[in-house]
């Protein structure tokens, strides 16, 4: 069973210039298949499963709970093994990729301050300071901040310093776990709004998990529908940024996603 | 923010104020009540509080006090030791594994239902006079409660954080040290205190039968003299050292270490 992980690595021509024109920081999934042993025999979550995403995309994967979601992320995260099958990632440079992850809680230590929490996320890098730590919790707005603990801050700002955290370390692919569907719609609402102008000011690639439709298709270049052991539909969205969740043509997109995903059982 | 506690005390949560009006209303109501077993038994065999006090001066004037002290404290540090390292042990490997804890529960039981007197028998019989058998009754009777502190703690252990730590690439010290210790830290405490708490309780009692120095020796061997206040004496000044220590070393440790949180929740026994 050929079932492998691995990255390419390419040279960056134009090194620091437009995002969009690098490969670095695509995903490559090729015929991803996920079984599990269970005692009522093999149970399979996925089978056969490829698709690419572009460097520098907001990508969505969307699905019911139980589909394969997690799965999903799992083995794209390297936490899973897949039966089958590979991932591939681009790389700049000569390094292996770097993968940010926020998960659907912060996942913050306790013990910690804001900068402390960035702090434990870059032991081999040695050019750490305390400022790089400072400038991107500059860039989520927890200024006044740095040297709070986590049970001083709010919901919404602890999943900030999550976020924060894992754009510190420079990814090229950031890896999203839920991680607004444990707060309040207006934190969400805002954090969302962040998250884009973030994304468009540093252009990685997002790969982004959830069941909320209405999130998907605010934030997401393109929504992959999780169904059936199968991805059944890849949905382009190409409304206008910054997208207004009010107007006709969002609300148009929408009624059109919710009929393709709920097209299948 | 900050002042919003001492403007607007809620009815459950006492100001720093208070706190101290309470400790000195309990021990003044602790006195009164020792006062007054003196007074209904009239007998002017049991020493009240004057007496004794009278009696640990006496003590302390004499200097006899400090090689016995430092007999006894020696004997429950290293037994308390003892304790810590095995009954940390099994905790662990109860907290992280099925075997373990199958494997350390019907030790745990059996450790936590045999009487320290009756170690410091079976460890005089083995051991005879000297060091070795209350020491070793101290660590045999106190590491089961060690173990069920630390199995608490290691349970406790957010299983998410050690998620999010490997999927940053943290290294094993780095997880250890960073994660690990701090989020055990709380039952580490509890269980120093209550060790070393039940270890010089032990260590006391095994010294009745197994050694002809240390503090409870000297209790017994006042007592047997029907010299009760010198007995008490002992007692009490075993009893302020430990209160100073536990005032002087433990709860400012533990106040740098929790500093994170947001309530002052600590200090509590």
């Amino acid at each position: 069973m050929a079932s492998e992980v691995q990255q390419s690595t390419e040279s960056d021509d134009s090194a620091g210039i437009a995002h969009g024109t690098s490969t670095a920081g695509a995903i490559h999934v090729r015929n991803l298949t996920k079984e599990f042993d269970t005692e009522e025999g093999v149970e399979r979550v996925f089978e056969d499963v490829s698709f690419d995403i572009e460097p520098g995309s907001f990508v969505t994967l969307i699905g019911r709970s139980g589909s394969g979601k997690s799965t999903m992320l799992n083995i794209i995260s390297g936490v899973l093994e897949p039966t089958a099958g590979r991932v591939d990632f681009e790389a700049t440079q000569d390094s292996d990729v770097t993968l940010g992850h926020v998960f659907q809680s912060p996942r913050l230590l306790p013990w910690n301050t804001c900068v402390e929490n960035i702090e434990y996320v870059h032991e081999n890098n040695p050019e750490y300071t305390r400022e790089l730590a400072e400038e991107y919790l500059d860039l989520v707005g927890l200024s006044n901040h740095y040297d709070k603990y986590p049970s001083q801050l709010s919901g919404g700002q602890r999943q900030r310093v999550g976020i924060t955290r894992a754009l510190s370390i420079d990814p090229e692919i950031l890896i999203m776990d839920e991680p607004f569907s444990n707060l309040d719609e207006i934190t969400a609402e805002s954090l969302r709004e962040e998250l884009i102008s973030i994304w468009q000011k540093l252009g990685k690639t997002v790969f982004f998990v959830t069941h909320d439709i209405t999130e998907a298709i605010e934030l997401s270049d393109r929504i992959l529908m999780l169904g059936n052991g199968t991805i059944f539909d890849d949905m382009s969205i190409d409304l206008e940024r910054p997208r207004d969740v009010d107007s006709e043509e969002f609300l148009k997109v929408r009624q059109d996603a919710i009929n393709r995903f709920h097209s299948v059982k | 923010m900050s002042t919003s506690n001492r403007s607007l005390p809620t009815p459950l949560r006492s100001t720093l104020g208070d706190k101290w009006a309470a400790a000195l209303i309990s021990g003044i109501l602790g006195l009164a009540a020792w006062w007054l077993v003196t007074v209904i038994f009239p007998r002017g065999l049991f020493p009240g509080p004057v007496e004794t006090v009278n009696a640990s001066v006496e003590l302390l004037a004499s200097g006899i006090v400090w090689t016995h002290m430092e007999a006894t404290f020696f004997r429950t540090f290293l037994g308390f030791i003892g304790a810590f390292f095995v009954g940390g042990a099994l905790g662990v490997a109860m907290g992280i594994n099925n075997f373990g804890e199958h494997f350390s529960t019907p030790i745990i039981i059996i450790a936590l239902s045999i009487p320290g007197i009756a170690w410091a028998a079976i460890t005089t019989i083995i051991f005879g006079f000297g060091v070795a058998a209350p020491v070793v009754a101290t660590a045999v009777t106190v590491f089961p409660y060690i173990s069920l502190r630390i199995w608490k703690g290691v349970e406790d252990i957010d299983p998410n954080l050690i998620r999010m730590s490997r999927s940053f690439d943290i290294s094993k010290a780095r997880l250890l040290r960073r994660m690990i210790l701090p989020s055990i830290a709380p039952a580490l405490f509890t269980a120093v205190r209550f060790g070393l708490a039940i270890s010089w309780k032990i260590e006391t009692q095994a010294e009745i039968f197994a050694s002809n120095s240390g503090v409870g020796y000297r209790a017994i061997e006042a007592f047997s003299r029907y010299q009760y206040d010198t007995a008490m004496a002992w007692a009490a000044v075993f009893v302020v050292i430990v209160f100073l220590l536990e005032m002087a070393v433990l709860r400012p440790l533990e106040r740098k270490v929790f500093a994170y949180r947001k309530e002052a929740d600590f200090g509590v026994l």
